[in-house]
């Protein structure tokens, strides 16, 4: 495995199976449905940029921490604040986010997934999951075995990829318990 | 989920087809080097690709001819569905709850309405018109065969005027006179000069020490007149009256406002007063929407917004380093 696929796999583990909770968080902080989106996008290149993933002991906090980071250096850019932001960047500075035990990843777990997302999709686009990745067959190959073209079955195959990628977004992850904010805080350096 | 996910999931399918030249390499290095959000959205959708990789162990031993079906039952993941609270706090308008909220009171033909600090009411008029009275206010009202009269005393007051053309409606603050006959307009006392906002229809606009005529404001109107004579010009901005008028649902609206204006704003409904003791802070500009009964919110949100320090205690609430 090359370093790039590695750190791709530790992203399909451990990152991805929390995109939906952490959007689910950013919708409850204020942000508007595309602004979500460019958020999301920006954190996946902030992981990008993150030269080695040896360090995160958490990927979940960690996922949120870019999240929250991103949000702050925007509202410092911006000047832009809403109460439903300031109320959610402070739970999330509290929220705990330990790892619970359901949390702990498996390989059945993730097979189980992986087999779920390629079972949701229509019928064609299906087939076409279950030829090329369940039995690792090449495009041309798969055409052949559908009796598609070429083109029809590389359309399936990116239309069958955001639909998959829209269910990663919006997925039943765990959401974050807000806390109550304490009477009096002392917040600053 | 956006237009660029799906671009990017499009790229990672033209990858994976086999018919990859140097063309193409090139198109997906100069979408890539566009925009670091195009570069986010291709590694999220490279490794669910990845991840998709890992069905292969279904099929490992297996023809795929002989396949028709996945022993796996389908478990669809269900969307996230938010609980109502959760829609709240992301974005649906909260109502005002501050102290003493809307309090309904038998209309009458002469009366003195008075709120406290930090205290909101919305009193319907004998007329069939209703007066939102914003915090810390005095005014009365009297309604008469011939006029309907409303001094402002002090404080700030929106009015949604029931339609009488034989009872001209006219708010009296100092000198400043508005009349309207069947409209919507707020007015708001300062110690120099009086501010009025039209919301709906047309209202005249004058100072009794001035000779000029009225001056006419339509919907999105605004216009401070001071009460010592001076010409006075009104200005067109529908957004400004919207947001100065966030007070009716209990909110405060900044848009670029000062943080002096915007603590003197909170102050008006607060005990607990906002101390800038930092005075190099006191033209930082903000923007954002607030409950204005959560001085403490909007303090964090300062202390996020410019970094400075924010101490809060049960009696004030102090920004920046004393």
């Amino acid at each position: 495995m090359s370093a790039h696929d590695e750190r791709l796999a530790f992203i399909g583990t451990h990152i991805l199976p929390h995109e939906a909770g952490m959007r689910q968080w950013l919708s409850r902080a204020g942000l508007s449905p595309s602004e979500r989106d460019d958020l999301v996008q920006e954190v996946y290149y902030r992981l990008l940029r993150q030269t080695s993933y040896a360090h995160i002991t958490d990927p979940r906090a960690y996922l949120y921490r870019i999240a929250r980071n991103l949000m702050l250096e925007q509202i410092r850019k911006n000047r832009v604040v809403s109460i439903t932001t300031v109320q959610n960047l402070d739970e999330l500075g509290r929220a705990d986010l330990s790892p619970t035990p359901e949390q702990a990843v498996s390989a059945r777990r993730e097979l189980s997934r992986v087999m779920a997302f390629i079972e949701s999709l229509p019928a064609r686009c299906k087939a076409v999951f279950e030829l090329r990745k369940v039995h690792g067959l090449s495009q041309a190959e798969t055409a052949a075995r559908l009796g598609l073209s070429e083109n029809v079955v590389e359309k399936e195959t990116a239309r069958g990829l955001t639909l998959i990628l829209k269910q990663v977004a919006e997925g039943d992850a765990p959401a974050l318990v807000p806390m109550q904010p304490a009477r009096t805080r002392h917040v600053g350096h | 989920m956006s237009a660029i996910d799906e671009q990017a999931a499009a790229y990672i399918a033209a990858r994976a087809a086999g018919r990859w030249d140097e063309a193409d390499q090139a198109a997906l290095e100069a979408w890539l080097a566009a925009d670091t959000r195009h570069q986010g959205a291709f590694f999220r959708a490279e490794a669910a690709w990845a991840m998709l990789d890992r069905a292969s162990v279904m099929g490992a031993g297996i023809a795929a001819d002989t396949v028709h079906t996945s022993p796996f039952r389908a478990l669809t993941p269900r969307p996230p569905t938010l609980t109502r609270r959760q829609w709240l706090a992301g974005g649906g308008l909260i109502a005002a709850s501050v102290a003493g909220a809307a309090l309904i009171l038998p209309a009458l033909t002469h009366q003195r309405l008075q709120t406290e600090v930090g205290e909101l009411r919305k009193v319907p008029l004998k007329d069939q018109s209703i007066a939102s009275v914003n915090t810390d206010t005095t005014l009365d009202v009297a309604l008469g065969a011939k006029r309907r009269d409303i001094r402002l005393i002090r404080g700030e007051a929106w009015f949604q005027v029931a339609k009488d053309k034989a009872r001209p409606f006219v708010v009296e603050a100092d000198t400043v006179r508005a009349r309207a006959v069947g409209t919507a307009f707020g007015v708001r006392r300062y110690p120099d000069g009086a501010e009025v906002m039209v919301s709906e229809g047309v209202v005249e606009v004058w100072n009794t020490q001035a000779p000029d005529t009225p001056t006419r404001l339509e919907a999105g109107g605004r216009i401070f007149v001071p009460y010592a004579p001076q010409p006075i010009r009104a200005e067109y901005a529908p957004e400004t009256v919207d947001r100065r008028l966030a007070w009716r649902e209990g909110q405060i609206a900044l848009d670029n406002d000062s943080l002096t204006h915007a603590a003197a704003e909170f102050n008006r409904y607060n005990s607990r007063k906002i101390v800038i003791a930092d005075p190099a802070l006191g033209d930082e500009k903000l923007v954002g929407w607030f409950r204005a009964d959560q001085p403490d919110t909007f303090a964090r949100s300062v202390h996020l917004a410019l970094d400075v320090p924010v101490r809060i205690d049960d009696t004030r609430i102090v920004i920046g380093a004393e």
